[in-house]
């Protein structure tokens, strides 16, 4: 290949990667000011790039004005959109531990991403550059205006924040409120305002991140959302408070990645491999990069106080007769409702147990383990792709296939859990991110999976192809390894977990390796999810990629966050809630035909997480389970029974 | 030969001297205390042997073995137990489910036999808990096992972690100001936990700021200040040293500030 193949890949990434920069800067200006890891920058930069277009689009006026109008409104949205999300959803969670106010951003993601398919639609644009077209020839090479006028404008901004930090009165508040937060509020400093600021700054900067490379990535809902894995990667190398290895890395990240993309690109052009995705390598960069980032820092990067969103809290105890009681009726409900359904309310209820085994793998890995994971959509994706492979090609017992594919998907979870050992909370989430989007953009998405957006079919067997028995197979499946979660708790393996949750001191003092502990808890809650993607898979009969990637991890996350991660029965109403969220929707009188009834749907869980975690921690398990405690105690009163001492069952 | 073996040991935190040369050796059957003011060290010194420090310089030997690079785990399952000054128990759990933790390492289950309720984690399961129950029965906790420890009081949450610690049946137990938060009566029955377990062949080293509670109960004491040992003696020896009047009133002693 050539030099100019070479220096053209180098200016575009510069570009690039100074844009992810001005994403990462964002991040790590948010992270100063309020504490918060904001996973929502990237849909932020998204939603203000929209209204950008669309003010540009709608001015009426001559169209090198109307772009910069554009641009300007864009910027004032994204900088509206951060203090809006500062003063509704940020303010009332200060002082909860880091995770908690993580897992808000995603409910602000989601409802972000939900509202502007709403409004805008689904298909992708493409966004006009304020550079204009043509370039400039550099021997035999030539570099677009847009390139030049994206790399010019991403240093000034770096620059003038630069400047912003170090030599302004606010610049000097922020970096007292960042070093610690109490002694800038005693030394007369306004903690909240500093806050608002720079949710505002990182809002603009998501802003103009966005409205600069949407011209070359196109816009649509998810590119410029799913961008914030790369700006993440940036934010890391500055440790989340530091703006100028932030910037370096954001363009070093870029570089890196357009001149993988080249060589790659020159190296397979005869045959390209088929297993693995290579247009989209900025996953893995992003990934390799985030990687390399942790093990750099000296220290493990530690939460003082609480991994999981919903608290741990003590058991509710319930009468063991009356337990059993319960569970015999649940049973049988799940016996006989599927034969009086539907087929589009019994395909909802197979799909709702489908996602109540993903968020059953949950409430293993973050309930009990206080992981936190946002590549579980990724986990069964493997899982249903492995099925479609050992069905198709292998010609197996679909009997042999399901646990199968399952164990294949349980050392993905490992090597997860393997690299996320030095990371401690929101650090193992944006981790799990970039692991998830790797697994699915540059595996799932390959050749042999049909490429692309591709999909395989996965057939069932003779004996499941009736879709009452189905669903009474996925339930069965669901209640088995609810079984097997539930034992654990009550024995060793969950206490050992329990303890490596609550305080690793202790876990370490009894003898327990924390370490082997967590990739553990990664294999089996991967072991978990991968059936949970067989079974999703099999209820359309086709394994899709767009049903596994990060996004889908997300929404995973925030229904099992609604329903309670602390028991399994969170699990259940986070499934149900999860496969009947759109078609209640589209059943609310008039709204179907206002509006596609998933993203109303989508915003709707959005904004149910943002509730949940700001005013019922526990999750909505948890005054049901209390109420089940409360009938069990007075059921117990009514027949005279004394209180016995639960064996050991 | 001792069964605890700490020589010439150095911690250094940034540019402070934590531990400078410090020895010490505690036999099996034997009961060694530790005095010293805020700041000396004790602590330190514990975190050493059980692993969560590691030392600059110096060797740890417990029986035959060289732990000095061993994990705190492994060390665990060598036999070193202790409690933490700040309580560290899982405030969700019942006392039953703390306390089980101290059998983990020698409970015979694992992931697919607990999960599937085989009969062997069903046995491990049965075998743990009584043992669980008679440890709780010698500490007179029984009544509380089904109890969360985050509703007991910090005497009590002490106990537990003792009982945790007693089913790990180590062979060195370290007790990190147990007695604080105790009161007269529970005091005389850690007293005497502390004189059985010696009898039965524990090593025990403690570090408690009762200076009364180290002399009564205590075969051999060190005096801790400043990072070194200031002096050493059975408790009869001790009991007139001249240091001991600086404890009391809480001094800072062998030039250490005292640093809470």
């Amino acid at each position: 290949m050539t030099a100019g193949l070479i220096f053209g890949a180098l200016v575009f990434g510069l570009a690039q990667g100074g844009a992810i920069a001005l994403l990462g800067a964002g991040i790590v200006t948010i992270h100063r000011g309020s504490g918060v890891l904001n996973l929502a920058q990237g849909a932020m930069a998204m939603f203000a790039t929209y209204i950008a277009v669309g003010v540009a689009g709608a001015s009426g006026i001559h169209p090198a004005r109307s772009l910069l109008l554009g641009a300007f409104a864009g910027v004032v949205a994204g900088a509206a959109l951060g203090v809006l999300v500062d003063r509704v959803a940020m303010r009332p969670l200060v002082g909860r531990p880091p995770i908690v106010r993580m897992t808000a951003t995603l409910g602000v993601l989601y409802i972000l991403v939900s509202l502007s398919q709403l409004i805008w639609g689904a298909t992708t644009r493409s966004a006009p550059t304020l550079f204009g077209a043509g370039g400039h020839r550099i021997g035999a090479v030539v570099i677009s205006n847009d390139s030049i006028g994206v790399a010019l404008v991403a240093l000034a901004l770096a620059v003038g924040l630069g400047y912003f930090y170090q030599r302004t009165r606010l610049g000097t508040a922020i970096r007292a409120v960042a070093d610690d937060r109490e002694n800038a509020g005693l030394g007369g400093i306004r903690v909240q305002w500093v806050g608002s600021v720079c949710w505002a700054l990182g809002g603009a900067a998501a802003a103009i991140a966005g409205i600069m490379l949407s011209p070359t990535l196109g816009l649509n809902s998810f590119i410029l959302t799913l961008l914030v894995i790369q700006a993440l990667a940036a934010a890391l190398t500055g440790r989340l408070q530091h703006l100028l290895p932030t910037l370096l890395g954001g363009v070093g990240i870029g570089v890196l990645t357009a001149l993988l993309r080249a060589i790659l690109e020159h190296v397979t052009a005869a045959s390209a491999p088929t297993w693995i995705n290579l247009t989209d390598v900025q996953d893995g960069v992003a990934l390799a990069w985030m990687i390399g980032a942790i093990l750099l820092w000296r220290r493990r990067s530690r939460d003082a106080s609480g991994q999981t969103p919903n608290r741990s809290e003590a058991r509710i105890a319930v009468d063991p007769a009356f337990r059993t009681a319960f569970l015999v009726v649940a049973g049988l409900l799940a016996l006989v409702v599927p034969l009086f359904l539907h087929a589009s309310t019994l395909y909802l209820l197979t799909i709702g147990g489908a996602y109540a085994i993903a968020i059953l793998s949950l409430v293993l890995l973050t309930g009990m383990g206080g992981q936190f994971s946002l590549a579980q959509a990724s986990f069964m994706g493997v899982g249903a792709f492995a099925a479609a492979h050992l069905l198709r090609d292998a010609h197996m017992s679909y009997w042999l296939a399901l646990p199968l594919s399952g164990l294949i998907a349980a050392p993905f979870g490992a090597i997860t859990g393997w690299i996320t050992l030095r990371a401690q909370g929101v650090m193992t989430a944006v981790l799990t991110l970039g692991v998830g989007s790797v697994i699915t953009g540059l595996f799932l998405s390959a050749t042999v999976n049909g490429g692309g957006l591709g999909s395989l079919t996965v057939t069932r067997p003779d004996a499941l192809s009736d879709s009452v028995r189905y669903c009474w197979f996925v339930l069965v499946v669901l209640a088995v390894l609810i079984a097997f979660v539930s034992a654990l708790r009550t024995r060793r393996t969950g206490r050992v977990m329990l303890a490596v949750r609550d305080s690793e001191t202790a876990a370490r003092a009894v003898g327990v390796n924390p370490y082997g502990v967590r990739v553990m808890a990664f294999s089996l809650s991967a072991f978990i999810a991968g059936i949970a993607g067989v079974l999703y898979a099999g209820t359309g009969g086709v394994a899709a990629v767009n049903a596994f990637g990060p996004f889908n991890s997300i929404a995973l996350v925030a229904s099992g966050v609604v329903g309670g991660l602390g028991s399994a029965a969170g699990a259940v109403i986070g499934g149900i809630l999860q496969a009947t969220g759109p078609s209640f929707v589209s059943g609310l009188p008039g709204l179907s035909r206002l509006a596609d009834p998933g993203d109303v749907a989508g915003i709707l869980l959005g904004a149910l997480l943002l509730v949940q975690v700001i005013a019922f921690p526990s999750g909505l398990s948890r005054p049901l389970l209390k109420a089940e405690a409360w009938v069990s105690r007075r059921t117990r009163g009514q027949l005279g029974h004394s209180a016995t001492a639960a064996p050991v069952s | 030969m001792a069964h605890l073996e700490v020589r010439d040991v150095a911690v250094r935190f940034g540019t402070t001297a934590a531990l400078d040369g410090v020895s010490l050796s505690v036999s099996r059957g034997e009961v060694v205390g530790i005095l010293g003011p805020n700041g000396a060290g004790k602590t330190t010194l514990l975190d050493v042997i059980s692993g969560i420090e590691r030392p600059q310089k110096g060797e740890i030997r417990l029986g035959t073995a060289d732990v000095t690079a061993m994990p705190v785990e492994e060390r665990a399952r060598l036999g070193v137990a202790r409690t933490f000054q700040a309580v560290e128990l899982l405030p969700s759990l019942t006392v039953e489910e703390n306390v089980l933790l101290g059998c983990q390492s020698r409970q015979r289950s694992g992931l697919i036999s607990d999960g599937l309720r085989l009969p062997r984690s069903r046995r491990a399961e049965v075998l743990a808990r009584r043992e669980v129950m008679s440890v709780l029965d010698s500490l007179g906790l029984t009544l509380l096992h089904e109890t969360p420890v985050a509703s007991l009081p910090l005497g009590t949450q002490r106990m537990v972690e003792i009982a945790r610690a007693l089913c790990m049946q180590p062979s060195l137990l370290m007790l990190d100001e147990a007695g604080s938060g105790m009161e007269g009566d529970m005091l005389r029955r850690l007293g005497a936990l502390i004189a059985r377990l010696a009898r039965s062949g524990t090593a025990i080293l403690l570090i408690e700021h009762d200076v009364e509670f180290v002399l009564a109960n205590c075969d051999f004491i060190y005096i801790i200040g400043g990072g070194r040992m200031q002096a050493r003696g059975t408790a009869a020896a001790i009991r007139r040293s001249p240091l001991l009047a600086d404890i009391y009133l809480g001094r800072a002693i062998g030039g250490a500030t005292a640093v809470a």
